[in-house]
């Protein structure tokens, strides 16, 4: 099922994703807003890495990707994202 | 060294942001240019989609461009405005190599600058800057080729029943406050001082609030021929439709 998050981060900037998930497994996300990322050209290979992972370990593991593939957010956290999917998965259930 | 000033004719959308691209692709020499948008607007930031942010269909009934930017950040109506970018090698010995902190720094040349025209600014993390506790500029920047592009905004007079006509705000921003609450946060350099001012002073308060801010000097020049040809060649993927939808 296609989930669809808008999650406004506490003095930080716009979440709008687009997710599927089964079981709590993520199976496709889409990840937009007026966040900052860099390098900018790394937000597929975040999309990516988030495939097959329990929306409960978000945070946890995606915190290593970013230090392991040096990438930076700012207006967002790996933990703010964790949370605008689970909001998603409960508005949408 | 000197740094480059490039005071930019304007331009359509799409040679705007090819000629920034251009720069941090090319570019040998600190560069400031300084330039306008016609026809007006919209920029959207890098990982935005298209439709979430933009009314399209306003936009062509106004007959104003929307465009992609390579930077991330939010959407901008680009109007009445003289717009900024500064472009820069990573490794100089003026701006930090942290992200965040740089973005600080250029704000400040930008508030020495407004201070210059009797505007007393203050700097609103990450990305904007406040007169008044309003938005009167906004930036954003990429790193990339080993170099530094910021590009900013100042707003010298601003249609907020225009811009909110073309820009969809989620009610997430709006957070049950009135839209007219929500206008309320944007101002304008006229709007401030009380009266209309040209473009070519805040051209000069901005390049002097570099000069003192950075302790450097500008020649005036213009972009090289490899920048030139460069550039015209970006601006047609910066009007592909597949760039401007983020497919």
């Amino acid at each position: 099922m296609e989930y669809k998050s808008v999650y406004k981060v506490e003095k930080g900037k716009l979440l709008k994703l687009k997710f599927e998930s089964e079981n709590r497994i993520l199976r496709k996300i889409e990840i937009r807003g007026d966040f900052f990322l860099y390098p900018e050209n790394k937000l597929k290979d975040v999309e990516k890495f988030l495939i097959g992972l329990s929306i409960d370990e978000i945070d946890q593991k995606l915190n290593k990707f970013l230090l392991d593939n040096k990438i930076i957010f700012i207006g967002f956290e790996p933990l703010d994202l964790e949370k605008a999917i689970k909001n998603g998965l409960a508005i949408n259930n | 060294m000197d740094w480059r000033l490039i005071i930019d004719k304007e331009n359509d959308a799409f040679m705007n942001m090819a000629i920034d691209k251009a720069i941090i692709l090319e570019s040998k020499i600190p560069t400031l240019r300084l330039y306008q948008w016609k026809p007006a607007a919209v920029s959207i930031g890098c990982f935005q989609s298209l439709d979430d942010e933009v009314d399209v269909d306003k936009c062509k009934e106004y007959g104003i461009d929307y465009v992609r930017r390579m930077t991330g950040g939010g959407a901008v109506f680009h109007e009445n405005e003289l717009t900024y970018s500064i472009c820069i090698e990573e490794n100089n010995a003026y701006f930090s190599k942290d992200l965040r902190e740089s973005y600080r720094q250029i704000c400040d040349a930008i508030i020495i600058g407004l201070k210059e025209i009797n505007l007393n600014a203050e700097y609103a993390f990450l990305n904007d800057i406040l007169v008044n506790g309003k938005k009167i500029s906004g930036c954003a920047q990429t790193r990339r080729n080993g170099k530094i592009l910021q590009h900013g905004t100042l707003i010298l007079d601003v249609n907020v029943d225009r811009m909110f006509e073309l820009l969809r705000v989620p009610d997430e921003k709006i957070k049950g406050k009135q839209i007219s609450q929500v206008k309320e946060r944007v101002t304008s350099i006229n709007k401030e001082l009380g009266k209309e001012i040209s473009i070519k002073q805040v051209e000069r308060a901005i390049v002097l609030g570099f000069e003192k801010k950075f302790n450097i000097k500008f020649f005036e020049g213009k972009l090289s021929e490899g920048e030139r040809i460069l550039a015209r060649k970006l601006k047609g993927e910066f009007e592909k439709n597949e760039f401007k939808n983020f497919t």
